[in-house]
């Protein structure tokens, strides 16, 4: 036996060798006896592997070993990697530092506008502070003659800049916004920090020249009237829709403005209802949903929050009206509803062409195959009525799917099996039957006559969904009980 | 190779089978074995024509074949004459013995994965996953898939060496070969 052979023997019995891998394999095996006589003598772990619950039971005691250490697989890894200290700490640096931006996010969001609208001012007062400082600087020299003004202290420089101010603006301090309150905090700070570079860098003089040129030019005409005489210097900048009108508003309209998951909960009309296809897909994708629509609730709750008018509000009930239709879809979904796909392939040497529409298909039937997946396990029947009360039960293509006593088919969920339509054939490849009938049990029906009767033909497809598409037709059975089976019927001939 | 017809897998198979049939039986029982394989390819699978489904497929009506040879052998009292009346009645359905051989036989095979390495652990639970040896490669993160061939077929030998040389161990096999022992002497 060749070494090459040898070692992809390893991968027949698990079912794991790609069709190139087979072919070279089994094309070897007629050549070779060891080889040949080496696969034989797989088969019977083949047959033991070919049951999925000994499979599972297996991948199952194998995860159970694997998971006390670090596992390669992807979930394995993050289980073992959040379990370490480091990485918590790690993690949990991350997720601040995550809400610490998101925050100043916010809060830039929120609240830049109006910073921007106070450095503006900040900017243009300076100039109209001028002769207060002047006064200011001017009474200082008067009471306490020669200042240092290389080294001044910042904190008595700022007592004795504004306790000039006082005699001639007669403040009446009052309670003030937030905003308000910061804005003029900052006006103070920005003040202190131009008179202190000015102190530092300027020589006396110049300072005086330049004054003397200041004061030869005019003030800015916009700040002479924001100006109010006898009104105090913060009362200036209390009434931020006469200094600043359009900025405000545009202010309100921003917090007026709805959130980017308002405009798509807008945007986004309500679910339609769930088609067949959609439905027999649900338990493949159940847990994916749920842990986005958790994702997106949390999102909501966030994004709306923080909303007060009653206009996010009817925003806030039309999200949670949609979570709701969300949560019903999932209710749906979470139990699972069974349901069948079948469709008609062909078999080439190469792949398998798409389903052709078998009641129009010309060819030779024989040629074809009826492919039939369900989304539940169960026990699947397809047979072929042969009249006069004689039925044909099916055999599929694959040799590995369990059989279970009375010829149901054991499948599990999504599993595609495959029947040769050449069964139900003559030998010019047309059906020597007119329908085919499929039953799915949850367990075996060992009185198989009973489902076959007319009078089941005749049950009402109520609750059914029927769809059918590129894939092939899917039939689900929402309101069909457990204990029956689901019975498909498949025209082959109109 | 490629254009193989069915009549020319079905001619390398019979001798294949024979062959094999023959260092397992006599060669009386072996022509008997493969004539009864080649009959159920015939006439239950004449739709089957791809090597790559006729050659399993020949494997595992050869293994029923086999099994069902056993079974009678032991009705008959070839191998241990015993009275008939303590034998049970044949069930056509699901054997309960068989079912038992067969959860014995997977609690066996756990056990003995149990004791191969993490390595081996690991590619075997990747094949039963559904993986194939390309992709074991990537998820395993080796360059060159010659690697990943050496492991299994290494692991595979540690595999079967854990468990007594045999995948399957036929419970008629001991008493056949002393049966056949007592007759031969």
């Amino acid at each position: 036996m060749a070494k090459s052979w040898e070692q992809i023997l390893g991968g027949y019995a698990t079912a794991t060798l790609t069709e190139e891998e087979k072919r070279q394999l089994f094309e070897a095996a007629l050549h070779d006896q060891t080889l040949f006589d080496a696969l034989a003598n797989e088969e019977a772990l083949k047959a033991l592997l070919a049951d999925p619950e000994v499979r599972q039971r297996i991948v199952a005691s194998l995860q159970a070993t694997e998971n006390p250490q670090v596992s390669s697989s992807p979930q394995g890894w993050w289980k073992g990697w959040f379990s370490r200290p480091s990485s918590l700490a790690w993690a949990g640096g991350m997720a601040a530092m995550g809400l610490a931006l998101i925050f100043g996010w916010q809060m830039e969001k929120d609240w830049g506008p109006m910073v921007q609208q106070e450095l503006q001012v900040e900017t243009s007062v300076p100039e109209a502070k001028e002769n207060k400082d002047e006064v200011a600087f001017r009474s200082q020299l008067s009471g306490i003659g020669e200042v240092n003004e290389e080294t001044p202290a910042p904190q008595k420089k700022n007592q004795k800049e504004s306790e000039p101010v006082v005699p001639i603006s007669a403040p009446t301090p009052g309670p003030q916004p937030l905003t308000i309150a910061k804005a003029i905090n900052d006006t103070d700070r920005m003040r202190q920090t131009s008179a202190k570079v000015r102190s530092e860098r300027v020589s006396r003089q110049e300072v005086k020249k330049e004054r003397r040129l200041k004061a030869k030019k005019p003030i800015a005409p916009v700040l002479e009237s924001r100006v109010v005489p006898n009104v105090p210097e913060e009362d200036q900048f209390v009434a931020p829709s006469v200094v600043f009108p359009s900025t405000a508003e545009e202010d309100f309209q921003q917090l007026s403005r709805s959130p980017p998951f308002a405009d798509q909960v807008r945007k986004e009309d309500v679910p339609p209802s769930p088609s067949a296809r959609d439905l027999f897909y649900a338990n493949k994708s159940n847990r994916a949903d749920e842990v986005g629509k958790e994702l997106e609730g949390m999102r909501a709750q966030q994004l709306l929050g923080g909303m007060s008018s009653k206009k996010e509000r009817v925003i806030k009930e039309e999200a949670l009206g949609l979570v709701e239709v969300q949560e019903a879809v999932l209710d749906f979904v979470l139990e699972p509803k069974r349901g069948i796909r079948y469709s008609f392939v062909r078999k080439t040497l190469d792949s398998k062409e798409a389903p052709p529409d078998i009641t129009q298909f010309l060819g030779n039937l024989a040629e074809l195959r009826l492919a039939i997946e369900s989304n539940v396990s169960g026990y699947l029947y397809v047979l072929a009525d042969l009249g006069k009360e004689k039925w044909q039960l099916m055999r599929t293509v694959s040799l590995d799917i369990p059989v279970s006593s009375d010829g149901g088919i054991k499948v599990m969920p999504y599993q595609t099996v495959d029947f040769a339509l050449s069964q139900v054939t003559n030998a010019l490849g047309e059906p020597v039957v007119s329908s085919l009938t499929v039953l799915l049990s949850s367990r075996p029906l060992m009185d198989l006559g009973r489902w076959l009767g007319t009078v089941v033909i005749t049950e009402p497809s109520e609750g059914r969904l029927v769809e059918s598409g590129d894939q092939g037709v899917f039939i689900m059975d929402r309101k069909g009980k457990p204990e029956k089976p689901l019975r498909v019927e498949i025209t082959l001939v109109n | 190779m490629a254009g193989l017809t069915r009549e020319e897998i079905l001619r390398q198979l019979r001798e294949r089978i024979l062959a094999f049939a023959t260092s397992r039986g006599s060669r009386e029982g072996a022509e008997d074995l493969t004539q009864d394989v080649l009959m159920v390819l015939h006439e239950k699978y004449p739709h089957v024509s791809e090597l790559t489904e006729l050659v399993p497929l020949s494997f595992q009506i050869l293994r029923f074949k086999m099994l069902d040879r056993h079974r009678k052998m032991l009705r008959r009292g070839e191998y241990n004459p015993e009275s008939l009346d303590d034998q049970p009645l044949v069930d056509s359905g699901d054997d309960p013995a068989m079912q038992a051989e067969q959860k014995e036989r997977a609690t066996q095979l756990i056990a003995a994965l149990q004791q191969l390495g993490e390595r081996c652990q690991k590619l075997f639970r990747l094949k039963l996953e559904g993986h194939t040896f390309p992709e074991i490669q990537q998820i395993v993160g080796e360059r060159s898939i010659n690697t990943i061939y050496t492991w299994d077929s290494r692991c595979r030998k540690q595999l079967l060496a854990l468990l007594g040389g045999q995948w399957e161990t036929l419970p008629l096999k001991g008493k056949c070969q002393i049966a056949n022992k007592e007759t031969v002497g």
